[in-house]
């Protein structure tokens, strides 16, 4: 029996002694008039500083609120916020992709933020573009319509960044608004400033955005009405990705995959070995730190058949966690790191969007001493050619990572884009039709 | 007698059985009701579905191929045990600089798999990567390893192998270690030469070392996961280099399902219950236990 | 004499050629390390270069000095550190614990309760992370250190399976005897078999002491603030968000000082191996 007793008396100690370490993890109660918020997102060191600044910023003009900036590595970021909500404790602010907005809204887990979005003390509505305020609406079923469920965290343009000193040297004159390029401009233009071997080679383009040749020439990944059909089979898509392949594999304009593989086509044009890329306005301040050249944007070229150009938006939301104790706290929170005017100044200040404040972009923004000289071009593709990519209309995406996973068959030539697109469309169906399935089953 | 003994075996194994229960025996208890109903972690909306995960599971052609390629990833169980065992032996049997082989083959295990993957990207890397540098001033082709679907899997398990080979050894030398040197001395004495002495002696000897290795090489290598998210983001061209924790991972945190994760788990983890209470029945036949 | 020479002759030409072997093998093992030394001292637009630059030109030491400030990797130097430091030593009480039970006490239904905790190793832990998420939730230990403490500091599977598979091979006597002298179980453990298994617990210290401190997973799911990081977490935060401007010797950098206090504890213990241990008292 005394053995008894006192090695239960070792178990006790062991315990008691792992309670300092639970006093290591308390934090300290928070005066009870203090609102506290908890905000996670992600991003390079220069993002997490900008977000610390306008945090500190923020609890300056609002001193009863106390902030908690939760940074997460981005490839992890849906798995940790998903195990939050899973739990019951979601951040009261959070980022949110555009693809994964869709299912994020439709499960009810984001407040609804239209009676703060038109009337608040941080932003003027009318001073926002449209677009990107439509971009994170829902109405039970679409996207696009209906309330506000996010405010947009910034909003990017993918334009095509092109090496003026290159163009020059070769000879070719830049698109202009009036005098837009089309496929055989670009190609012919790509062959001019492809040049050199070995070390000294120059490639005249990078990848082409799929998208971008798809959707100006006028097909479709799924139809845009119920999306519910899968289009890839149909001949205006076969038609743009094969042109697009062949960028790479016929006329040889474009760095093979093996080649890319070792210095991406981004890094390349940097380098000034590259002379046009498709590159988000996030990218500014990277280009204008490394590259030693003038640089300028222009849109994507439209297709000979329909003489359209689409691009897509890059843009992530801040949303509101629809269990937030502090929903007005947490949108002013929201709204106050879209849209305060001195956060958005940093931010095109150092590269990191375009303004999203009308009067800011069209003023400061544009007459910014810095490349791109044509800013305006960026303007023009937000307004006229930009569109929400069809991936983040549906609930899953799993159709969409279907298509590129494989879809490096036919970039590699080992497959026709005919024989591609007729062999996947059954697999794109099938996951399509779950996630509408999928759609049904969660959507409140 | 046997009651205070086993009083006492209860209270040594107290601190086991408390973990157990609480942080796996309740969690689990969890994933399989999970497993019955289409718990989606974003939706309040719940209900039970009784079979029809498993169902759904089992007529998935992605499962299928995904239990595949998990078998790939038992390949390098073999490798790093026979290499593991011969370092270890001429470890044993005294090399020169032998402290310096241990703590340099020791190296790949102890680094973080972030760092090792960026390093395996550039070791590969076609244009500047070592591994085409040598072979081109060999005089043979470059060849594009990361793009080559192909490639992506037998690269995991070199990886794997390589990573282990150390690590194994240490075990394996700790055992050999501990074969008294009079068994040696006997056998030498009645004339047995030094490969009849490894495979009398010390082969039969480390069985229980080797058992305790391969099961839990079996039960590790088939839950491969980290590596296929680093170097197949997207579970590879046609699905070639997912394995199953992938699919479930996938379907947990990017689909969202999570009571059909579970319902994969579940079955999944039955399966390596079944094999590894195969490998415990056939243990009796070659494994070595003390007196 | 000729065939005496003979023999000696091959066995110091297979000699040298396993050792040549071994040497082969230990430079694929080290090649990658020197290569993480190298692009730690270089700047990040030569990281990829033809042909592949070991003696990095021009030196570039400011990523050792940068990195403590770039970086949380201080902060998760620190978290590891407590984390590893009390697993260690109560996984390995309460493994040889437990390991001692299974192997050598008569248990009621022990060979029951040993495949059920061999069962816990199979599920795939993705799986029990969102219950687990939700448990320790409720316990307010999200956010603190205690998910990666107390669950392997109570039970660690690995090492109870070793052990036992290890005290399994030793011999019963000790244990017999040292009941007919009136001994305490606590004694049997503590005094007699304990001390036989310090080689075994060594090597299974190391491999727990890294899995600890290389554990991604965990820390990533449970703790979010800065200041609870751990140094794979930290490490993994430097892998920006748009991979083109991850810095990779910074990367590299971080990643070897990460290793070293494992590294140091291998060598360290090794010596540890090298003094031969006491073989079992029996004999004597």
């Amino acid at each position: 029996m005394k053995k008894f007793t006192t090695f239960s008396l070792i178990i006790c100690l062991v315990l008691l002694s792992l309670s300092p370490l639970s006093a290591a993890g308390k934090k300290e109660a928070a005066p009870s008039d203090q609102v506290k918020l908890t905000f996670m997102g992600w991003g390079t060191d220069a993002e997490i500083d900008t977000y610390r600044t306008m945090i500190a910023d923020f609890e300056k003009a609002y001193p009863n609120v106390k902030v908690e900036y939760i940074v997460v590595a981005d490839n992890e970021f849906d798995t940790k916020l998903q195990s939050m909500i899973g739990a019951g404790s979601p951040p009261d602010v959070f980022y949110c992709m555009i693809d994964n907005f869709m299912k994020y809204t439709a499960t009810g887990n984001l407040l609804n933020l239209s009676q703060f979005v038109n009337s608040n003390e941080i932003f003027e509505r009318d001073n926002v573009w449209d677009q990107i305020i439509d971009l994170y609406r829902y109405d039970g079923t679409m996207l696009g319509k209906g309330d506000v469920y996010a405010l947009p965290k910034d909003v990017s343009v993918f334009p095509i960044f092109y090496n003026v000193d290159l163009f020059k040297k070769a000879g070719v004159v830049p698109p202009t608004k009036e005098n837009p390029w089309d496929w055989n401009d670009y190609l012919a233009a790509a062959r001019k400033l492809t040049s050199g071997s070995g070390e000294n080679k120059v490639y005249g383009s990078g990848a082409y955005s799929l998208e971008s040749a798809v959707w100006s020439n006028g097909a479709e990944f799924i139809d845009q009405e119920t999306l519910s059909t899968v289009l890839i089979d149909e001949p205006a898509f076969v038609e743009a990705l094969q042109w697009m392949a062949d960028l790479r594999l016929v006329h040889q304009v474009v760095p093979t995959i093996a080649e890319s593989g070792s210095l991406n086509d981004y890094d390349r044009f940097k380098q000034g070995k590259l002379a046009m890329v498709g590159a988000g306005t996030w990218s500014l301040g990277d280009f204008w730190q490394n590259c030693d050249f003038t640089f300028d944007v222009m849109n994507w070229p439209v297709s000979p058949r329909t003489g359209k150009s689409e691009i897509w938006f890059g843009s992530a939301g801040l949303s509101v966690s629809s269990k937030t104790k502090h929903p007005q706290e947490a949108f002013n929170l929201a709204a106050y790191l879209a849209f305060y005017e001195d956060s958005q100044r940093t931010a095109y200040q150092k590269g990191q969007a375009i303004p999203m404040l009308k009067d800011m972009a069209y003023n400061e923004f544009a007459t910014l001493d810095k490349d791109p000289a044509h800013k305006d071009v960026l303007f023009d593709v937000l307004m006229n050619h930009t569109r929400v990519a069809s991936q983040s209309k549906t609930f899953t995406q799993d159709w969409f990572a279907e298509f590129n996973a494989n879809v490096a068959s036919v970039f590699d030539g080992s497959e026709t884009a005919r024989s591609f697109t007729q062999r996947m469309k059954p697999r794109l169906q099938a996951l399509l039709d779950e996630s509408i399935e999928l759609s049904k089953e969660f959507s409140l | 007698m046997k009651r205070r003994e086993g009083a006492a075996g209860l209270l040594f194994l107290a601190p086991t059985i408390i973990y157990f229960v609480v942080f796996f025996a309740l969690p689990l208890l969890i994933s399989v009701y999970a497993s019955f109903t289409n718990w989606n972690i974003l939706s309040p909306k719940r209900s039970v579905v009784g079979l029809r995960n498993y169902q759904k599971l089992l007529a998935d052609p992605k499962f299928w191929i995904a239990l595949k390629n998990t078998f790939y990833m038992l390949i390098p169980i073999p490798i790093y045990l026979i290499l593991g065992l011969l370092f270890a032996y001429a470890c044993h049997k005294k090399i020169p600089w032998e402290r310096l082989f241990r703590v340099l083959y020791y190296l790949p295990y102890i680094s973080s798999i972030v760092a090792l993957t960026i390093i395996w990207k550039w070791l590969f890397n076609t244009e500047f990567g070592l591994v085409n540098y040598a072979l081109s001033s060999l005089g043979f082709a470059k060849h594009d390893w990361l793009n080559d679907p192909m490639w992506t899997k037998r690269m995991i398990v070199i990886m794997i192998s390589w990573k282990f080979i150390g690590i194994i050894s240490i075990y394996y030398l700790a055992v050999l270690k501990s074969v008294p040197a009079v068994y040696y001395e006997a056998a030498k004495i009645d004339g047995a030469s030094g490969t009849q002495q490894f495979f009398k002696i010390t082969l039969p000897l480390i069985t229980p070392t080797t058992f305790y290795l391969a099961v839990v090489g079996l039960i590790g290598s088939l839950q491969t996961f980290i590596e296929v998210q680093l170097f197949a983001p997207d579970g590879g061209r046609e699905y070639g280099v997912a394995t199953i924790v992938y699919y479930i991972w996938q379907k947990a945190f990017q689909s969202s399902q999570m009571g059909y994760a579970c319902a994969t788990a579940m079955l999944f983890g039955l399966f390596i219950l079944i094999l590894t209470l195969i490998q415990l029945s056939v243990s009796r036949w070659w494994v070595y236990e003390g007196e | 004499m000729k065939g005496n020479n003979m023999a000696s002759i091959k066995r110091t030409a297979l000699r040298l050629l396993v050792w040549f072997v071994l040497l082969c093998g230990a430079a694929t093992m080290v090649l990658p390390f020197f290569w993480m030394v190298s692009t730690s001292l270089k700047f990040s637009n030569l990281v990829y270069t033809i042909p592949p630059k070991w003696i990095p030109d021009p030196l570039n030491w400011s990523n050792w000095k940068n990195v403590w400030k770039v970086s949380n990797l201080l902060t998760g130097i620190r978290n590891s550190s407590i984390i590893s430091a009390t697993v260690l030593v109560f996984a390995t009480l309460t493994s040889s614990m437990a390991a001692f039970a299974f192997a050598k006490l008569y248990v009621p239904l022990k060979k029951v309760l040993f495949s059920i905790l061999l069962s816990t190793m199979m599920i795939p832990l993705v799986v029990l992370l969102v219950p687990q998420f939700v448990l320790f939730s409720r316990l307010k230990w999200i956010d603190t250190l205690l998910p990666m403490i107390i669950p392997a500091s109570l039970c660690n599977i690995n090492m109870i399976f070793f052990l036992r598979q290890y005290l399994t091979g030793l011999p019963n006597d000790l244990m017999d005897a040292a009941k007919i002298d009136g001994a305490s179980y606590l004694r049997i453990y503590g005094q007699i078999y304990l001390p036989l298994m310090k080689t075994a617990i060594i090597a299974n210290t190391i491999l727990l002491f890294m899995n600890t401190w290389n554990d991604y997973m965990g820390p990533l799911i449970f703790t979010h603030s800065q200041e609870r990081q751990t140094v794979q977490v930290a490490i993994a935060m430097m892998n920006s968000h748009y991979l083109q401007q991850t810095d990779i010797p910074m990367v590299m950098t971080a990643s070897l000082i990460a290793v070293l206090p494992v590294l140091l504890l291998f060598i360290l213990a090794q010596k540890h191996f090298v003094d031969s241990f006491a073989l079992t008292g029996i004999k004597g």
